[in-house]
């Protein structure tokens, strides 16, 4: 049921990607941030990770639109593998920062539906996995729609496609590049504070998660909205189904196994055109 | 000529040699803990110079290395341990095996024309795959791990003292040093040069593009893999994610990127840079910091050169004469 986190997560990533062309390994550290900024909320004030998400999500944002201005736009026209690198650099500091202020331990953050069982005919489900895949996957179309049928949409679409012609039709490319990085981070602000009582917190994880984020980037096909959505679900299924029925090391396998089997049969992704 | 020009040219000559000599004398003067540091900044450099062949040179975003270097550290170790054949020619079995497994999946990959970033992605979930198999397999000692006895001798590829490991690694980096400046005056280098930056056209004047791809990747995977036998035998002590580690393979990528991708000394210049830097941090600085302190040099040097140091280097010479 996480596959509506790692659409949401990924999807961030293909806007971010289609309309700047920057690659951001430090991706799933700001998701670890915001996790971490739900705890520290949680311990101090007794904030509900649902509650706190509320001033969460617009701290990533401006969060984003600082690191967007003084970090990436200096590297816009750089080798790929030079941005990639730097990004390296900010895992190191986030991940590093992030250990000194809470340690290493792990931690859960519980939230009201944490301990509520739902029955489903033969599934149990926790009351938290319930919220984050409605949420997540209500956020997930509502972002789909924004895409498709706002101006700021058409102008990310338009963009992805052609900057210098989106630049030529007055588009104010910057700034929606700006605004299209902010909120690829303030999506990690809410997918973050989502899953904070199901997954548990440590300050590492955030690069495991940009690995995911781009595994669904990529079989979803590169730059295509809708295919990155479906690709997390297929992940999030493919992950649940390997604990399920192989268990240990092995299941942890399948998602890897199935990427890899997907590129290989159809190198363009899911969703992809040649 | 000038007598300017033999003076500055003798002037060279005697900086390089006393280099030189330095270099080959510093070992007893370091204590053990320096000497081991070094060998490892070497065995570095020769990483990274490996993986630039591909990565640099190719222009390719390969991520398959920890899985060679591990292939190389196990391959090299079991056949010590269990049949007791010397690492030296262990190192070798431990090659072809990378070669084998680079060329099966560069073959498949490169046939279906993945885009670069694919291919990445592919390589750190071979990667994974990787772990998770050395995790489960029975003969690598999964998560315990696997002892390698210490018994010192140049027929072991053990040495009594750090400064032998020293200069093996010094030994090694040379080596890369002048094979890369050899593949880069090579055809192999020119045609690899023409892909990195066109491959459509590239493979419009009649080069093999898969073939010559092949062929880089496989004298990167032999290289890499030999380095892994000779960490082997400096750590002696081998585990899943230590030896399969996806952070060696991001640190060798940075070091290329300081340098310079594709450049033969850019390797060398980014990993002299760093990793002394990053060591040196580490011993006095607070647990954690380091790294802070680390990424934020990572960042101010990136944001400063774009390109790498030896290409701006090479333009700021350019311009001053």
């Amino acid at each position: 049921m996480l596959g509506s986190i790692y659409g949401l997560i990924g999807l961030g990533i293909t806007m971010v990607f289609s309309v700047t062309g920057l690659m951001n390994f430090a991706h799933g550290d700001f998701m670890a941030i915001a996790m971490y900024l739900c705890l520290a909320l949680y311990t101090r004030f007794n904030l509900d990770p649902y509650i706190s998400m509320l001033l969460v999500i617009p701290l990533l944002f401006v969060m984003g639109l600082l690191v967007y201005h003084f970090l990436f736009q200096r590297m816009i026209d750089a080798e790929l593998l030079m941005v990639i690198q730097m990004t390296l650099g900010m895992v190191f500091i986030i991940e590093s920062t992030l250990q000194i202020l809470f340690t290493a331990d792990y931690v859960n953050v519980p939230n009201f539906a944490y301990g509520s069982r739902f029955i489903m005919g033969p599934f149990v489900m926790s009351g938290s996995y319930l919220v984050t895949f409605l949420i997540g996957s209500s956020v997930g179309v509502a972002l789909y729609w924004m895409l498709q049928y706002t101006d700021l949409g058409r102008q990310i679409r338009a963009i992805a496609q052609n900057r210098e012609a989106a630049m030529l039709m007055g588009i104010q490319t910057h700034r929606v590049q700006m605004i299209v990085f902010a909120m690829g981070i303030a999506l990690l602000g809410l997918s973050g504070s989502l899953t904070t009582s199901i997954i548990t917190l440590q300050p590492y994880m955030g690069l495991d998660f940009t690995l995911f984020a781009f595994i669904v980037f990529v079989m979803g096909g590169v730059g295509n909205f809708l295919g990155t959505l479906v690709a997390g679900f297929v992940l999030g299924v493919a992950e649940a189904l390997g604990a399920l029925f192989i268990g240990g090391h092995m299941g942890g396998l399948v998602p890897y196994g199935l990427f890899v089997l997907i590129l290989i049969v159809r190198p363009q992704g899911i969703m992809g055109a040649r | 000529m000038s007598w300017t020009f033999f003076q500055e040219h003798k002037k060279r000559d005697l900086l390089f040699l006393a280099g030189i000599i330095l270099i080959l004398f510093l070992p007893s003067q370091l204590s053990t803990f320096w000497n081991r540091t070094f060998a490892m900044i070497f065995l570095f450099i020769y990483w990274s110079s490996a993986w630039n062949i591909i990565g640099g040179m190719a222009g390719e975003m390969n991520f398959l290395h920890p899985i060679f270097i591990g292939l190389g550290a196990y391959t090299s170790s079991l056949l010590y341990l269990k049949l007791g054949i010397s690492p030296w020619l262990g190192m070798f079995v431990g090659g072809i095996m990378a070669v084998g497994i680079g060329v099966v999946i560069g073959w498949i990959c490169y046939r279906s024309g993945l885009p670069h970033l694919s291919f990445a992605l592919i390589c750190l979930g071979f990667t994974h795959i990787a772990v998770i198999i050395a995790f489960s397999l029975k003969i690598t000692g999964g998560s315990r791990g696997l002892m390698i006895r210490p018994a010192p001798g140049l027929a072991n590829m053990q040495f009594a003292t750090m400064a032998g490991y020293y200069y093996m690694g010094l030994i090694l980096a040379a080596f890369i040093v002048g094979l890369s400046l050899w593949i880069e005056r090579s055809k192999i280098g020119y045609y690899l040069k023409a892909i990195r930056h066109n491959e459509m056209a590239a493979s419009a004047i009649g080069i093999n593009t898969v073939g010559y791809r092949l062929i880089a990747m496989a004298i990167s995977a032999f290289l890499t893999a030999i380095g892994g036998t000779f960490y082997a035998q400096l750590v002696l002590y081998l585990d899943p994610p230590s030896a399969i580690n996806a952070m060696v393979i991001f640190s060798m990528i940075l070091f290329c990127a300081i340098g310079g991708f594709g450049t033969v000394w850019g390797p060398v210049v980014g990993t002299l840079l760093l990793m002394p830097i990053g060591e040196v941090l580490r011993l006095y600085l607070w647990t954690g910091l380091h790294l802070i302190v680390y990424g934020i040099v990572v960042i101010v040097v990136i944001l400063f050169s774009p390109q790498g140091l030896v290409p701006w280097f090479q333009k700021y010479a350019k311009k001053k004469g």
